[in-house]
């Protein structure tokens, strides 16, 4: 493994090797986290690769003052938090369209996300949780995928999101128990539609 | 008893307690070359793009419009003044006293 200093220096220098380095190194991580907020496959993979594209592009500004891996967990949420709010404009747009016409847009109707690394008797209620995810704010969003998805610590969590460790612990907590109410009127509403 | 709905809730909440990280499709970074070079464009596409921005589009679209319509009244005018030169001759040929005699007509040099 290459040290950061060494990758940065031979990415600025615009090293071949240097860029597949990273790739190969970091492109779990990124692909993780961006599949973790968009939920879909194939828009993980396209911000997988404006992430690096990105790196490769802007590593000339990068001064080395934060770890690489937060850099790189920054532009990924940063990008996937975008690449959503497009996604749910889209939506409003296709619904108004909807009551206009007989347009039937599937993303009115995502369908459940099946995250590949859940083991099997847990996809059914991790299904449940993703979409439960998405109808929560944004910071809370990410504070709870980079811990739960990435297994960050707080700690880690805070220089990412360039917040105290303090405001990391309220977030989760909020994201925790926002959760619960969405699940639990989920499945009370379930269990009365049986 | 637990109640069902609460069980439920804590089974959800704790479904992705080992989760592991998911991987993209294979040959990412030959997507990401590929992708690299669609985008070093040209210059004439780099032109393109900047022409088909809408501030720039509009503006070169009203400077022409508005570069049309200068020359058409400048036009106006100046076919305005060849045909009041026009009339004036004519209304000085109608009220002139010196008669044109054949000879005149015939004979320009002096």
């Amino acid at each position: 493994m290459l040290h950061q200093e060494e990758l940065i220096a031979g990415l600025q220098a615009r090293d071949e090797s240097a860029f597949r380095k990273l790739v190969e190194e970091w492109q779990d991580m990124v692909y993780n986290t961006a599949l973790g907020i968009v939920q879909n496959v194939a828009d993980a993979d396209d911000i997988t690769q404006d992430v690096f594209i990105q790196v490769y592009q802007s590593v000339s500004s990068f001064k080395g003052e934060s770890k690489l891996s937060t850099w790189l967990y920054k532009i990924t949420l940063s990008k996937a938090l975008d690449h959503e709010k497009k996604r749910k404009r889209k939506k409003r747009v296709a619904f108004i369209e909807s009551l206009f016409g007989n347009r039937e847009d599937e993303h009115l109707h995502p369908v459940d996300f099946d995250h590949p690394g859940v083991q099997l008797e847990q996809k059914e209620r991790a299904a449940e949780l993703f979409t439960a995810l998405q109808q929560l704010p944004g910071k809370q969003q990410m504070a709870f995928t980079l811990h739960k998805l990435e297994g960050q610590s707080y700690q880690e969590i805070a220089a990412i999101l360039g917040t105290s460790l303090y405001a990391v612990e309220s977030l989760m907590g909020r994201a925790k128990n926002n959760l619960k109410k969405i699940l639990d009127n989920y499945y009370r509403q379930q269990k009365t539609e049986k | 008893m637990e109640d069902p709905i609460h069980r439920m809730t804590e089974e959800a909440l704790s479904s992705l307690d080992h989760i592991t990280r998911a991987s993209p499709k294979p040959y990412l970074m030959t997507r990401i070359r590929a992708r690299m070079d669609r985008s070093a464009e040209s210059a004439w596409e780099k032109a393109g793009k900047f022409l088909s921005r809408p501030a720039v589009a509009f503006t070169g679209l009203f400077l022409v419009i508005g570069f049309n319509v200068g020359i058409m009244v400048s036009n106006n005018s100046s076919v305005d003044n060849t045909v009041n030169t026009e009339q004036q001759q004519l209304t000085a040929d109608d009220f002139s006293t010196s008669v044109v005699s054949l000879y005149d007509t015939e004979n320009l040099q002096p």
